[in-house]
């Protein structure tokens, strides 16, 4: 019996011992670190330090470098942005102008046609159909179309017996103008006193005008071709120009 | 037998309380003073130093990346490619479209008022009005015209030829008599839709009166709508329809 509780208690006493050795060395090594003395750690940390501060700056410039970069980039690209912009107006502003494109806007539409008791001849009265866009014009609208034929630079109203050929479609009443452009200014254009509209009323047409928010009008469809008019150079025309 | 495992055991026991001893030695040796602990504390707080310069480091890397995701590449040759086939459509509508000069054959008209000594024609009648110059302008078209000015205003679609008291307004300008006609194209076509009998301005000038004389010209100049026009032309209500 006293020998088991001998060895019990040797047992616990080298348990003892083994931990107090391990707490101890620990110890030392958690207050010292590892093998490296003071100065040791002093030196690597100073070494890590400077290199992390040479490693800092040159990131610091090199992030520096690629803002100020970012920056002319963005200033391009803005400068570059509105210049398309410019040019996507004037590209704009030629398309609706060619009448090869559909557009739409405010505007009006004029129905014309003839007073059942008034004979009327539309080929002996087209150039009453060219004064009225004529005076559409000077209203300043944008866009014109006779009966869903696109009036352009090039469209011709031609009188052929009792009717017109428009874009070389063959036109008679009613007619239907519709025009993209300020209600006000078409109005007063057309309307005032022994105006294009009294005068076609006067020989037998009854015209009606109506005010849209939005109204479409068609493309020209077809080609032109110049085989006459040659375009002068841009550098021609700047000679021409001193 | 017990008593060698008893002996090994008290081996065991007397070998770890000499490495305990050696562990509380060396603890005792290592001298940890003061000035040891001042020493350490100030590593310490050097290792926190250098820890965050790490992470300084590491957030300037960060932030690099994060900029050259942001850098968006600038493509010269996209936006060179882009501009050039934007101006030669530009280019190309502006001819269709009157915005530039043209050179061709082609005729030369003038037209003013009557000089008949006729006392039946009625002296309105003797004028020339702004539909007879409409009216002239259609026939050239339907002659092919490519081009056509007057009194170096320029004829495009939107163009207006309206009255304004004596004188006509054309493109905004006031115009007066003697109207000179250029227009370019086949200069035979043109020619016959001015002179020959039964055209508009034959009759303007055998029934009353005016004063039509056209010529054939192998080599017109017609100049484009002038600068201010093109640069403060707006288009303000039609827009292209998708």
């Amino acid at each position: 019996m006293n020998k088991i509780w001998n060895k019990a208690l040797l047992f616990i006493i080298s348990i003892a011992l083994g931990i107090i050795f391990m707490t101890q060395y620990n110890t030392v090594q958690n207050v010292l670190g590892t093998d490296k003395t003071i100065n040791e750690k002093t030196s690597d940390l100073n070494d890590e330090m400077t290199k992390l501060n040479i490693e800092k700056n040159q990131l610091r410039d090199e992030l520096d470098r690629l803002k100020a970069e970012a920056e002319v980039n963005d200033a391009l690209l803005k400068e570059r942005e509105e210049e398309i912009q410019r040019i996507e107006e004037e590209l704009n502003k030629q398309k609706i102008l060619s009448g090869h494109y559909d557009v739409k806007g405010k505007g009006v539409v004029i129905t014309i046609d003839a007073d059942p008791n008034a004979y009327i001849n539309l080929a002996y009265s087209h150039q009453y159909i060219l004064a009225l866009i004529s005076y559409l014009n000077n209203a300043g609208v944008e866009a014109i179309s006779i009966n869903g034929q696109r009036y352009t630079n090039y469209t011709e109203i031609v009188p052929v017996l009792d009717h017109i050929n428009v874009n070389g479609v063959a036109l008679v009443l009613p007619l239907e103008i519709k025009a993209i452009g300020n209600e006000r200014t078409i109005e007063a254009s057309l309307n005032f006193v022994g105006g294009i509209v009294s005068q076609m009323t006067q020989i037998g047409f009854v015209i009606e005008t109506e005010y849209k928010d939005e109204i479409q009008i068609n493309k020209f469809v077809g080609d032109k071709e110049f085989i006459y008019a040659t375009p002068i150079e841009p550098i021609e025309d700047e000679l021409l120009e001193q | 037998m017990v008593f060698i495992r008893f002996k090994s055991f008290n081996i065991l026991i007397f070998i770890l309380t000499i490495f305990v001893s050696a562990a509380v030695v060396h603890g005792t040796n290592v001298k940890i003073d003061e000035n040891t602990i001042y020493l350490l504390e100030k590593i310490n707080n050097f290792e926190i130093v250098v820890k965050n310069e790490r992470v300084n480091v590491e957030n300037l890397k960060h932030e690099i990346e994060v900029e050259k995701g942001k850098m968006v590449s600038v493509n010269e040759s996209e936006y060179f490619d882009t501009i050039i086939e934007m101006n030669k459509n530009i280019q190309e509508l502006k001819h269709y479209n009157g915005f530039t000069d043209v050179r061709g054959p082609g005729i030369i008209m003038r037209v003013s008022d009557s000089v008949s000594e006729d006392e039946t024609i009625d002296i309105m009648d003797k004028i020339v009005h702004d539909v007879d110059i409409t009216v002239l302008i259609n026939d050239l078209k339907s002659a092919g015209a490519e081009a056509i000015i007057i009194n170096g205003k320029r004829i495009i679609n939107i163009s207006e030829v309206v009255c304004a008291g004596p004188l006509l307004k054309i493109n905004g300008d006031s115009v007066s008599a003697p109207f000179l006609i250029s227009a370019i194209g086949d200069p035979e076509a043109l020619y016959n839709a001015v002179n020959e009998e039964g055209t508009y301005a034959y009759e303007l000038k055998n029934v009353w009166g005016m004063e039509v004389a056209t010529m054939k010209s192998y080599n017109l100049f017609i100049s484009k709508l002038p600068k201010f026009f093109e640069e403060n032309y707006e288009i303000q209500y039609a827009e292209i329809a998708e």
